[in-house]
């Protein structure tokens, strides 16, 4: 379904990522980890066509995504959350959220979606009034709602506690459906071990091959 | 109505054609210091169509209106690789080029014994529109009001729509933006056009109601004030710009005593915004709560 091959990428002559591979199916639940400066903000840059790489080739479905720009890539089905939430801070979160799902097709899901998650009741506050918790689901629900082909996420765990992380996990479950294709990069391998399948450890300038197994 | 108090209101209701477009493009994150240029191809093309073509005033404003919008849409083409200080220094560039092309603009010709065109420096004088039409003060008054109430309830309905928030959202956090599908490139070329839009049609009512027009009234600190009217009043509402017009050229220019004060005054109260408000009178928290508190419809 989803395939990025050979994928290269360097800063100022400095390489970081050097062939990386990625291969999703429908469903598939991998995670993806490594130290710091390994590369895996380049990785989902590029996944997502905030970057473009400097070799290789990203295809979803039938469709060449290879220097599309990152709008497209989310059109597409490519969706991702960041690590520190993002929020346009001047709207209500509803506003947000209903912006989002405001598609016909996507009305029962977003309903769906805000019963499951406690944001009923925060739907009229600005994104600062929102506990770190709460906006890390609502960013979630955003994704979701479009019923994307993947959900990429980056560091879901920064900020929450133990207690709110399994919550977090609990819910991300019960929410993605059997269609899309998750991606988590995150250094807590106990939340790891929640939501994905498999888990692939990023190394300094060594090529990767990810695919569930 | 006394001829001057529906001068100085004319005034304001013109000048506010100018903050509404200055405000449009700053609610896709840009800012420009050149919407008086197209102010003033509208006020050149209004005033050619009505003098030299004999045209019917709806089709001069509609002319005015297309031109500024072709000239912004232009200026977007021109700059859409550029933001923040780069697309402002652009845009006072573009605004600057085009004051000067009207300073070497001659298209003078002799009607009815009257030199009527554009004359360079000394501009494009004679346009008789309300003198012909036997419009008063009040009358004009009333004309341009109702042009700009039908504005403000056209921006109304956009502020209120899914667009707006989008255009928000590009202009606040462009990878936000586009990590939800929105191309910025397409929100930010139509809001800088629609700008030109409108900067175009006040600029044609201006060169109606002035009847005489030139390069000099074109110049950036009309662009300054027009942006620093957004900043006063805040970018929440349509409502914010027209907040800055009234209370510059409504309070600090029409009080004679204060009009010589006018600059220093007027740039500390920026300055003041700046630093304890920078979001202007009518944020946009503000008029969440206000539409919260009147219950309105939450999300």
């Amino acid at each position: 379904m989803f395939s990025m091959q050979g994928i290269c990428k360097s800063f100022g002559g400095i390489e970081v990522l050097s062939d990386i591979s990625l291969t999703l199916q429908s469903g598939d639940r991998i995670g993806i980890t490594g130290a710091n400066g390994v590369g895996k903000s380049t990785l989902i840059n590029i996944a997502t066509g905030f970057l473009a790489p400097d070799h290789g080739w990203i295809q979803l479905n039938d469709l060449m995504l290879t220097n599309c720009p990152a709008w497209e890539f989310a059109r597409a089905g490519i969706r991702r959350t960041f690590q520190s939430s993002r929020f346009l801070q001047t709207a209500t979160l509803g506003e947000q959220l209903f912006l989002a799902g405001h598609a016909p097709e996507y009305r029962n899901r977003l309903a769906d979606l805000l019963d499951h998650s406690n944001l009923q009741s925060s739907l009229h506050l600005f994104p600062d009034e929102i506990s770190l918790p709460l906006l890390r689901k609502a960013e979630v629900v955003r994704g979701l709602v479009t019923q994307p082909e993947i959900l990429i996420l980056d560091e879901p765990s920064a900020g929450l506690t133990a207690d709110e992380l399994h919550q977090f996990g609990t819910f991300l479950n019960q929410q993605l459906g059997r269609k899309t294709a998750l991606v988590v990069v995150e250094h807590r391998l106990d939340f790891m071990a929640i939501v994905t399948d498999t888990v692939v450890e990023m190394k300094l300038n060594q090529g990767l091959q990810v695919r569930a197994d | 109505m006394d001829p001057y108090l529906a001068s100085v209101l004319t005034n304001m209701t013109l000048i506010a054609f100018l903050a509404i477009s200055a405000y449009l493009v700053l609610v896709v994150g840009e800012v420009s210091f050149g919407q008086q240029a197209f102010f003033g191809i509208g006020a050149y093309l209004t005033a050619s169509v009505t003098v030299l073509a004999d045209g019917h005033v709806i089709w001069a404003l509609l002319t005015a209106v297309v031109g500024g919008a072709a000239g912004t849409l232009v200026l977007g083409l021109l700059t859409i690789r550029l933001s923040g200080l780069y697309f402002a220094i652009s845009t006072l560039c573009f605004a600057e080029l085009l004051r000067f092309s009207l300073l070497q603009t001659r298209f003078t010709q002799i009607i009815d014994g009257r030199k009527l065109g554009p004359d360079g420096p000394e501009g494009f004088s004679n346009i008789r529109w309300i003198f012909d039409n036997h419009f008063d003060a009040t009358d004009f008054l009333l004309l341009s009001v109702t042009c700009l109430t039908v504005l403000l309830l056209l921006l109304f309905g956009l502020a209120r729509s899914r667009l707006m928030l989008q255009a928000r959202m590009v202009g606040n956090d462009p990878i936000l933006a586009q990590s939800q599908g929105l191309n910025p490139t397409h929100y930010r070329l139509g809001f800088i056009t629609l700008s030109g839009a409108v900067a175009g049609f006040g600029g044609g009512l201006f060169a109606l109601f002035n009847t005489h027009i030139e390069p000099a009234m074109f110049g950036v600190m009309l662009g300054v004030h027009a942006l620093t009217y957004s900043i006063i009043g805040g970018l929440g509402s349509p409502i914010g710009p027209l907040i800055g017009v009234v209370l510059d050229i409504g309070l600090l220019e029409s009080i004679r005593q204060l009009a010589a004060y006018r600059m220093i005054v007027f740039g500390g109260l920026v300055a003041l915004f700046l630093v304890f408000r920078p979001e202007g009178i009518l944020s946009h928290r503000l008029v969440a709560r206000l539409k919260r508190r009147w219950g309105r419809r939450h999300v």
